[in-house]
């Protein structure tokens, strides 16, 4: 090859303006694609970039670069010696990155305390088609998120094709409504949207009766609720449109001198003055929080909590002792450990708060005209909602518009793939798909969520479909013994957390043994390494742990690149005249 | 000169060293559980104080001394003007005069819907959304009026420690484990120290110490080693010897940019010296850092920081010539004294605090974070070197000067590089030990190699000829902002990938400012430089 050393387009390829070039143009595509990391979250920056065909020739193009240029300077000379070492550890490095993008494997294992496992998810999503139990036909939905990728497969033997006409990344439970045609009587459904920078929603129903949903005449937006009330006359519906009125609430109390006789006391009295229920008692109001919630160790009021737990705090002074005392309607035996034993005991009953949460009441009469309540930070207002034109709900720039009233309404169930929206939960992944049949006629839709199978019959055959997340088994399974968070004393933040695995591998000896994985010690079989990436704990105490996954043949090379490199870099700096 | 030295140290250290502890002083080492340390009360004392009050010690008091005052007749307490706040439109929300510098907790807590204000500001932050100055103050101000009734009930002092020995230290609020009697005679002996204090009473207050030192002894013996080190942190708190070490390195400018215009050789050795206290006070506070907290001092910006400062200061050391130089001596007092100050001006976290999980593992965490922020130490130096350049070729463009400074850029970048590169390499190695790979375009990962790839354009195109000596010195400005963007802007801007446990918030405009400034710099002078090369 060395007579060839003089070609032009050799000369071009290991050239010190290539090198230029491709050190400034590999920085700025890395920060572009750090900037999409931060806008559009990591995964999308690998499938956008770092995990693409065309970000492995732009890493071909530097190798290229740095062979040809190397090459070009053969025979190499003593004042070589650096250079050639720094530049061919970078070849080793780029050779070992190569063998680990093209069969490295990542993927996360969740496993519950006492599971056993081998099923690691990758990222990204499948779209598989079974017959009899095995697999026939598989699609790599990330490409194709959100797009309509209008691809077909056929179905062996039935000349029937299934199309795939829709990915979404994000779909939800939903009902349509119709006017019912039998039975029910007077349950209003109605169609409206919700429009507002923050969010757009279109296309929403509420409805007071739907077996299937309980939660049918609710919305909740973030904070906020939006509620549809059925009156049964129109004075229920002058009720619904009045402001709520909060009750304080009464304490009971109770002297060990004269158990018989309980006292109560209003606190809306007690609010306003001291009072003395009885003789050597004196109760002086200090704070009442309508939703008492404890935060970071401190009692505080948040009203986004969900249920109230009202509570009351008062300078109780007796004969012997002045001293707070703090009282929670729905913890009744919670006493404060620094209180010290009266004769007197407290109960607090009777209080409901009214919750400042913003929320908007939709009460539809028979005649056809829908009333509104709305209640948010600035107050309530109230008023007539006409069909068609857009109502402020004084929740910041929303406006409501209704546009369909079914005075007796059925449900009927369906599912909506929706765009993306921060207001929304529980939305997951869904493909649409039709079979199309041997004239390519269309026939009904299909819609399959994620982590969900489907029965399809086609032809006089059944087929399986699944749709769910890319999983690698395992030649060995890992069952979770223990998972343990341990704090900093005093304190919810983790110091360590660790799980206890035990491994079985058949295949090799011993065929089973345990290990703890936890931060920075990691298990490694077979090439395959788990590191203690993440845990969660359910509310009913039940543990998981997230266990990363990788398998990475390069690394070795890389390390042994990285080393080269390094001596190189070292020799080229230190034993260079310097000029 | 070492003598020379010696002296200032002493002087320095002296007040310190006389013994004879006050009843006040044992008072500062009582052991106290806090944001999962145990620390001396004097820590805990003066990071309340400068939480509430924005001073360590206030009003005139220490931080020990301002602790028992708000103990001292709870009651009053409540209507004592010690709550900085300063944000008016914060102040107006409560109709609060503006002209003062210091408001009442009672002032906030007796105005309505203060907990709905924080809670509204609490979820603000939670989503991450932008907070205005005033809700900065209403964050401050949330954390002022928890210190104060935490301290003055007594939930946030977990003074007591655990019968069985283990971490969880109780509040004198509520005594776990702990029988009657026994809850009694601590709250007795803490009452005295109450009472010694109010009255200024030393026998009541040694006494109160006393009993309470062996209540509880009983089930927690501070041992030598703690003990020693309680001392070093009192001692590090209350000598601020980073503070120190800036106003030297700031001397040691003041007197080469003598030397530079006076040739005065006295001037010449004074920078020395004070270059080297510098050094060795900056050195010793890092030991002592190392020494209470047990861990290498670099788990947050702030420690990085200050940490840079000194690896610039060693690497200069380590690569002058033999003969002295001047500019490059100038550079690296700049160095010190500009970032000391910094740290020391800027919101950062200073505090003593404990590491993430993520990063209790010393060993990789020495080797891997060091190293780069070694690196981070040279480039500053280079960047440092390269502002000194540019104001010389401005204003003097045929100064002698002018070569010798673009080699002394050229060297530091070189072992930033290397730095930087094996500092990438060992974190490759953390990274494959402790989650499994070597590399997986980690933002933060990202961003160390775009900077290593922009010094190495720089390299090359030197070689090439494409750039000179100027085009060097503009060009290692922007690679500078490539380190800034991998130290600050990962964590601060971009805010996401593995590296999240030093994420934070705020100042984001400044660091665009000065990106922009040396942007435009950069671009102006090359333009001019460009202008003259064709006009002359």
């Amino acid at each position: 090859m060395s007579k060839h050393k003089h070609h032009p387009i050799l000369q071009k390829l290991g050239s010190l303006n290539l090198a230029i070039f491709v050190l400034v143009f590999l920085a700025i595509l890395l920060t572009i694609a750090t900037w999409i990391e931060g806008q559009y979250g990591t995964r999308n920056a690998n499938l956008w970039i770092y995990k693409t065909r065309w970000f492995d020739l732009v890493l071909g193009l530097v190798f290229v670069n740095i062979f040809f240029a190397t090459w070009l300077r053969m025979p190499f000379r003593r004042s070589h010696t650096g250079f050639v070492m720094t530049h061919a550890g970078i070849l080793i490095i780029l050779i070992g990155s190569f063998i680990t993008r093209q069969i490295g494997q990542e993927g996360m294992l969740s496993l519950f305390e006492g599971e056993q496992g081998n099923a690691i998810v990758q990222e990204g999503t499948l779209f598989k088609v079974y017959s009899q139990n095995s697999q026939i036909w598989e699609l790599d939905t990330d490409f194709f998120e959100d797009k309509e990728p209008n691809l077909a497969f056929s179905l062996p033997g039935t000349g029937q094709r299934i199309l795939i006409e829709k990915v979404s990344a994000h779909s939800e439970d939903s009902f349509l409504y119709t006017t019912a045609q039998t039975g029910l009587k007077n349950q209003p459904a109605l169609r409206f949207s919700l429009k507002g920078q923050m969010a757009n929603l279109e296309n929403q129903w509420l409805a007071t009766h739907n077996p299937k949903n309980p939660q049918a005449s609710t919305l909740a937006i973030g904070p906020a609720q939006i509620e549809l009330k059925n009156p049964v006359s129109p004075q229920e519906a002058q009720i619904l449109l009045a402001p709520p009125e909060p009750a304080h609430g009464n304490l009971y109390i109770r002297d060990e001198e004269n158990p018989d006789q309980e006292i109560v006391l209003s606190v809306r009295d007690l609010m306003q003055t001291t009072q003395t229920p009885t003789d050597g008692l004196k109760l002086e109001f200090l704070d009442y929080y309508p939703f008492a919630t404890v935060i970071e160790n401190t009692l505080q009021n948040d009203p986004g909590e969900q249920f109230a737990n009202p509570a009351i705090r008062f300078l109780l002074t007796t004969d012997e002792s002045s001293e707070p005392v703090l009282r929670f309607q729905n913890i009744p035996e919670f006493k404060s450990s620094r209180e010290t034993q009266s004769r007197f005991s407290f109960r607090y009953q009777d209080a409901m708060p009214v919750s400042s949460k913003p929320k908007l009441t939709l009460i539809p009469l028979k005649d056809g005209s829908i009333l509104y309540a709305s209640q948010s930070s600035r107050g309530r207002t109230t008023g007539t909602l006409s069909l068609g034109s857009p109502a402020a709900t004084g929740w910041m720039d929303f406006t409501l518009t209704v546009h369909e009233y079914i005075p007796n309404a059925t449900a009927i169930p369906s599912m909506v793939m929706v765009a993306k929206s921060p207001l929304m939960k529980s939305v997951r992944p869904a493909v649409r798909f039709r079979i199309l049949n041997s004239r390519n006629e269309m026939t009904t839709e299909h819609t399959v969520r994620y982590g969900e199978d489907y029965e399809l019959n086609a032809g006089d055959q059944n087929y399986r479909i699944q749709f769910g997340p890319k999983l690698l088994h395992l030649p060995f399974s890992i069952e979770l013994k223990d998972f343990r968070k341990i704090d900093y004393p005093g304190t919810s933040r983790a110091m360590s957390y660790e799980s206890d695995v035990i491994v079985t591998d058949p295949a090799h000896a011993p065929v089973t043994f345990e290990k703890t994985i936890k931060m920075n010690h990691i298990l490694i079989h077979q090439g395959w390494k788990f590191y203690q990436a993440d845990f969660e704990i359910l509310p009913d105490g039940r543990e998981i742990s997230r266990l990363q996954v990788g398998y990475d043949p390069g690394t070795s090379i890389i390390y042994f690149g990285c080393i080269l490199m390094v001596l190189g870099i070292i020799t080229m700096f230190w034993f260079k005249p310097s000029s | 000169m070492i003598r020379l030295l010696l002296i200032t140290l002493l002087v320095l250290i002296a007040p310190s060293l006389q013994a004879e502890l006050s009843p006040l002083e044992k008072l500062k080492l009582f052991p106290i559980l806090d944001r999962g340390r145990v620390k001396p009360l004097n820590t805990f004392a003066r990071e309340s104080a400068y939480e509430i009050t924005g001073k360590e010690n206030p009003f005139g008091m220490s931080g020990v001394e301002f602790f028992l005052s708000l103990l001292d007749n709870p009651d009053k307490v409540t209507d004592r003007p010690i709550i900085k706040i300063q944000n008016h439109d914060l102040l107006k929300e409560f109709a609060l005069p503006l002209n003062q510098k210091y408001y009442s907790y009672n002032s906030f807590t007796k105005a309505p819907g203060l907990e709905k204000l924080f809670s509204e500001v609490r979820q603000k932050a939670s989503m991450k959304k932008k907070l205005t100055p005033r809700d900065e103050a209403v964050r401050s101000l949330e954390n002022a009026i928890h210190l104060i009734s935490g301290i003055i009930q007594g939930e946030s002092l977990f003074l007591i420690p655990p019968k069985d020995g283990g971490a969880n230290w109780q509040p004198l609020s509520r005594m776990m484990g702990y029988s009657m009697e026994e809850q009694q005679a601590y709250i007795e002996a803490f009452g005295k120290i109450l009472a010694g204090y109010h009255q200024n009473q030393g026998t009541t207050l040694t006494e109160g110490i006393q009993s309470f030192t062996e209540l509880r002894q009983q089930f927690f013996t501070i041992d030598s080693d703690m003990q020693s080190r309680f001392e070093q942190e009192i001692l590090y708190l209350d000598f601020k010897p980073y503070r120190k070490s800036a106003i030297f390195y700031a001397l040691s400018v003041l007197f080469i940019l003598f030397f530079l215009q006076t040739s005065n050789p006295i001037m010449k050795t004074l920078s020395q010296c004070s270059f080297w206290v510098a050094l060795v006070l900056h050195t010793w506070a890092l030991g002592l850092r190392v020494y209470i907290l047990e861990r290498p001092p670099v788990s947050n910006m702030y420690e990085s920081v200050v940490f840079m400062a000194w690896a610039s200061g060693v690497i200069f050391l380590i690569t002058q010539a033999k003969k002295f130089n001047s500019w490059y001596h100038l550079a690296a007092s700049v160095t010190g004294a500009l970032t000391l100050i910094l740290a020391d001006l800027l919101p950062m976290d200073s505090s003593l605090g404990v590491l993430e999980a993520v990063l209790r593992s010393n060993y990789w965490l020495i080797i891997h974070v060091m190293t780069i922020v070694s690196s981070y130490g040279a480039f500053t130096l280079s960047a440092i070197l390269a502002h000194l350049y540019l104001i010389l070729r401005v204003t003097r463009p045929a100064h002698e000067a002018l070569s010798n400074l673009h080699g002394l850029i050229l060297n530091s970048i070189r072992v930033g590089a290397l730095l930087l590169v094996v500092g990438i390499i060992l974190g490759g190695i953390w990274a494959n030990e402790s989650w499994g790979r070597f590399w997986g375009w980690d933002p933060k990962e990202t961003w160390s190699l775009i900077a290593f790839l922009c010094y190495m354009a720089l390299l090359h195109a030197r070689k090439n000829g494409k750039i000179r000596q100027d085009g060097t010195v503009l060009w290692s400005l922007i690679c500078y902002l490539m380190i800034l963007m991998t130290w600050y802007g990962v964590n601060y801007i971009i805010g996401a990938g593995l590296h999240s446990y030093g994420f934070g918030s705020g100042g984001t405009h400044w660091f665009w400012s000065f990106v922009a400034f040396e942007v435009l710099l950069a671009s102006y002078l090359g333009l001019q430089f460009k202008r003259k090369q064709k006009h002359g």
